[in-house]
């Protein structure tokens, strides 16, 4: 996600675009930009790495009355100045910012191409400018050239432009990206989030999909996309600045949690193929795929918890063997490689040092490697060369919890694409592709849970140990639910396979050891009800997770948290929020630094 | 409702079958999935693919909008005359679905007013369909996604279906299990057996002397089975054709000849060709084990012990042309001698001899312009165009020489 700004008014000055967009740093910091418009010219400045603290020195002070800035987290296209927002068209009458994925980019792009235009960058992004400039060449006027151009559009945007064309006008729109606009007196502003507005004024308009607004400097003029004017309600914002940028959650962590929705879906976003009952995956040559025999997944930490859910996909259902090796260990353990291995690599940051060692390993034993990672541009993205990105945004909170959903979302797609290569039949890809679809609201319900979730870490939070039991696609839920709870609360935690409570860890089981056990698949579940059944007859303290309508642990759990049901394959996205969720809860309980936890760092950038 | 029947990108696998005639006029079981559809009574449209020429003689084509809602089912389904109740009952439903079998769209119902383009390929269809995102119903129909599946389906259904034709045709039982239409003229010394099922003879058949009728089996309209001949085990003799020596679980599709001693058997047989005396198919290794078909380079485990050959339309095999199991035979081809391998379409086959070479679209269209003569049908420009056309279509099947053949 990238933040967008927009101010205009008989006030305007360059630095309350850098004001407003430095509020935003949180939501993309990889490069930042700003435009002012005026009848005669645009003035644009455009930069890499941080926002300035103030504009720079050759920005013009007077003259301008409008700007919009841009502070990005790549998605299409590098970190680079080419790359930064404003975009432009190429007579520089029109720039626009946008915060969003477009989707149809790249037809869109070579329609234009056809008519003679040329881009700069290699961003989505700047086909906006391009569509508004060429339907304003057709004859349009600016509004209603916007208006067309967005309705060219597929997929999402915040998108706010300025014009020499109409240089007291600010043009916004808004569809799946937030937008929010605020009215002072003599000025308005257009922000990604109201963080950026609160210090003008607190009376803001919340955009919805499918809206539009014209901004000047005494009023605002909203209007749906077929030019059909609409009044907007004006709220008060009431959060104190403080607490702004975390959007009313008290920590990132809490924030990223809650993000997951948009997240799973920005992860699928542009890749289902229903004609083929497929997936696209642009970042990898699809002969990579064909020609795999067998798949080693390397990554560290919540990352290798993902890669083990990713093995048991790629095995199960494209029965393709898999193997998930630490990075680490497979740096130096000589690791066998044999001909026609697909070797993935899995990291948020794309910095993580033994994984980004492991992969230049992997090449130096003639291995072809893809990533999947979340930060466009970062050293394993580079250093393999193809693979996936998340499109997460950025992760602020040290303990990964929507990377880590993005990422088994990612690996089902790459599943599901080797399956249907492998065999799979077209109505088992539809169906599953069914299924990912269907994540997003699930997510949302699941959610809901929170506080449920809140009272029953109540009960735990002064416990010191805990176990985790799952099987197949839940035992790395296990692993990952023990490790949130270690990480953020320092409670002492371990995720096993349930089978394996008998053969030694059962010994610890009494009352004061809570067992949350994770058993809403459709599988095994008459084995987890044995096992739960072992655990309960040891006075061990029982926190269910079952899938909805699934009542045969309801007399034998102390508690019992019901997710929406799924595939399988697709259960531990769902079944790992309320594990997120405890162990945030707990940690809050205990006054622990969540977004901060001792001795840890957000990418371990060490070996 | 209107129905559509639609080809999609994946019959290029059913090759030599539907080069000269669109899928859903294939023949199994003595019916094709157009006579199950126009037992709905609905009107049908069509969308198949672009080499086709109609001369009055092909169904609508379809362009949108249609104010209708709108059944598309895939020319491949196989026809089984079971599936006239499954479509009647959808079509009374009314719920929008798609369907799918393997990797293809089978069938959609998609309510009036959806929105989509004019006109539509072949290759558009299916995923057109795919993209509406309707409800996804379980697999409904098969489709004969392979040549070989034609003999599999043909057995499975050819019972069920030859029961449809009876009740649809105007069959007189002369004996029990035997069925014969108007105007048959049966020898005096043919002997019939209806022990495993019915010999269903269809109108103007002649049937001489000495043959051996072992149901269940169909002969087509107009068709003559000549002195001495043995049709058995659910053979489907189509309309217009002479047939004698042995035939066994085999297809004829309508206007081919096998008038002389040979074996046919668990084959289908294109349109137009004529099998020379002593031509012979084997369906059974020597190892008894199940056959694999070579398909673009690819073997295919059929799960079939007994599977012959498929020949396509207008192929001609010269005296004692022996060919071993499992063969595909392209269209419009001259075979001689042992067939090992499978034979592209228009293509020379002598290999026994050392030659194989191409045979280009001319003498085709010759060849076919004097058979045509002998059943007093005059060809037409769509028929030679026809040709030209299916022979840069298949070019790809051929990399050898323009060599005339010598013996």
């Amino acid at each position: 996600m990238c933040g967008i700004f927009g101010y205009i008014g008989h006030d305007f000055l360059p630095d309350r675009l850098v004001d407003g967009i430095r509020r935003l740093e949180y939501r993309g910091y990889d490069s930042w930009g700003m435009a002012l418009a005026s009848a005669g010219r645009l003035h644009v400045h455009r930069a890499t790495g941080r926002i300035a603290r103030t504009a720079p020195e050759s920005t013009p002070q007077n003259g301008f009355s409008a700007g919009i800035a841009h502070t990005r987290w790549a998605t299409h296209g590098e970190p680079s100045l080419t790359n930064a927002h404003p975009h432009c068209d190429e007579s520089e009458r029109i720039a626009i910012v946008h915060n969003g994925i477009i989707e149809n980019y790249k037809p869109l792009r070579e329609k234009l191409r056809a008519l003679g235009h040329t881009f700069r960058s290699e961003t989505d992004s700047e086909v906006i400018a391009h569509l508004v400039a060429q339907f304003v060449d057709d004859g349009m006027d600016l509004h209603t050239a916007f208006l067309e151009a967005l309705k060219s559009i597929e997929g999402t945007y915040g998108v706010a432009l300025v014009s020499t064309l109409s240089p007291d006008e600010i043009m916004i729109g808004r569809k799946g990206s937030p937008l929010v606009v605020g009215q002072g007196d003599g000025f308005t502003v257009a922000a990604s989030d109201p963080s950026a507005i609160v210090p003008f004024t607190r009376s803001v308009m919340y955009m919805d999909d499918g809206e539009c607004a014209s901004l000047t400097a005494d009023g605002i003029e909203t209007y749906r996309l077929d030019d059909t004017p609409i009044v907007k309600e004006v709220e008060d914002l009431t959060f104190d600045l403080a607490s702004v940028e975390l959007g009313g959650y008290r920590h990132f962590m809490e924030k990223e949690i809650h993000e997951q929705p948009q997240t799973i879906q920005d992860a699928m976003r542009g890749r289902i193929n229903l004609r083929t009952g497929s997936v696209r995956l642009g970042g990898i040559d699809d002969s990579l795929l064909t020609r795999a025999r067998r798949v080693k997944i390397i990554a560290c930490g919540t990352s290798w918890h993902a890669a083990l859910i990713g093995k048991y996909m790629f095995e199960s259902m494209a029965n393709l063997p898999t193997e998930v090796c630490y990075a680490a260990e497979f740096r130096y353990a000589s690791p066998a490689i044999e001909p026609d291995t697909l070797v993935i690599a899995i990291s948020q940051s794309g910095e993580t040092a033994d994984t980004l060692a492991a992969v230049r390993e992997a090449k130096r034993l003639g291995v072809e490697v893809m990533g999947v990672v979340n930060v466009v541009g970062s050293s394993i993205s580079r250093e393999c060369g193809q693979g996936v990105f998340l499109h997460a945004g950025p992760e602020i909170g040290v303990a990964s919890t929507k990377a880590f959903t993005s990422q088994v979302v990612v690996l089902s797609l790459l599943a599901l694409k080797l399956s249907r290569i492998r065999g799979m039949s077209l109505r088992d890809g539809l169906v599953f592709l069914d299924a990912l679809r269907s994540l997003s609201d699930q997510a949302e319900r699941t959610l809901l849970l929170d506080h449920d979730i809140a009272q029953i870490a109540e009960v735990y939070s002064d416990y010191a140990h805990f176990l985790y039991v799952g099987r197949l696609y839940e035992y790395p839920l296990a692993l990952e639910g023990a490790l949130k709870l270690k990480e953020i609360s320092y409670s002492h935690a371990e995720g096993i396979p349930a089978a394996e409570l008998k053969h030694g860890p059962i010994a610890l089981v009494d009352t004061s050891m809570p067992v949350v056990v994770c058993a809403a698949q459709t599988q095994l579940l008459d084995k987890m009800i044995s096992n739960v059944n072992e655990i309960r007859a040891r006075g061990g303290r029982i926190i269910a997770i079952v899938r909805e309508g699934e009542t045969s642990l309801d007399s034998l759990a102390e508690h019992v948290i019901r997710i929406p049901g799924t595939v399988d394959p697709l259960v531990p996205v769902l079944g790992v929020m309320p594990l997120q969720l405890l162990a945030y809860h707990v940690a809050v309980n205990r006054g622990c630094d969540v977004d901060r936890p001792r001795n840890l760092a957000k990418s371990v950038t060490v070996e | 409702m209107t129905i559509v029947l639609f080809e999609d990108n994946q019959c290029v696998n059913m090759r030599p079958a539907g080069l000269f005639t669109p899928l859903y006029n294939l023949y199994v079981g003595s019916l094709r999935l157009y006579d199950i559809v126009e037992a709905l009574g609905y009107p049908v449209r069509t969308v198949v693919r672009d080499h086709f020429i109609f001369d009055g003689d092909g169904l609508p084509e379809f362009t949108s909008p249609i104010d209708e809602p709108l059944l598309f089912l895939n020319a491949s389904i196989e026809p089984d005359v079971r599936y006239i109740d499954t479509f009647r009952h959808l079509v009374e439903a009314g719920d929008p679905f798609v369907t799918t079998s393997g990797n293809r769209v089978a069938a959609a119902l998609i309510p009036t007013g959806t929105s989509m383009p004019k006109v539509m390929t072949a290759g558009e269809v299916g995923a057109f369909l795919l993209e509406l995102d309707l409800p996804l119903e379980h697999e409904l129909f098969k489709t004969i996604d392979w040549p070989h599946e034609i003999v599999k389906s043909h057995l499975r259904h050819f019972e069920a279906n030859l029961d449809y034709t009876l009740s649809r045709g105007s069959f007189t039982e002369k004996e029990p299990g035997l069925f014969l239409g108007e105007g048959v003229n049966m020898g005096k010394f043919v002997s019939i057996n209806t022990g495993n099922g019915p010999v269903v003879i269809d109108d103007n058949v002649t049937i001489l002397d000495f043959t051996y009728l072992d149901g269940p089996i169909y002969i087509g309209k107009n068709s003559r089975v000549i002195e001495h001949a043995a049709i058995k085990d659910m053979s489907s003799i189509g309309a217009g054709c002479k047939v004698g020596g042995e035939v066994e679980a085999s297809i004829i599709e309508p206007r081919s000849n096998k008038q002389h001693h040979g074996f046919l058997g668990h084959s289908w047989v294109g349109r137009w060709v004529n099998l020379g005396a002593g031509t012979s198919t084997s369906d059974l290794k020597n190892t008894y084990g199940k056959v694999s078909m070579e398909y673009r380079g690819h073997r295919m485990a059929t799960g079939m012990q007994f599977l012959g050959s498929i020949i396509g339309d207008y192929t001609k095999t010269a005296i004692n042309t022996s060919l071993f199991t499992g063969k595909l035979v392209g269209a419009c081809s001259m075979i001689y001698g042992m067939v090992t391998t499978n034979v592209p379409s228009f293509t020379n086959y002598a290999r026994s001899f050392g030659q194989m070479t191409e045979v280009g679209p001319d003498p085709i269209i010759t060849t076919q312009e004097r058979v045509y003569a002998r059943r007093d049908i005059v060809q037409t420009d769509r028929d030679r165009e026809m040709i030209r056309r299916v022979y840069e279509l298949t070019r790809n099947e051929r990399v050898i020489r323009m060599d005339k053949i010598s013996f």
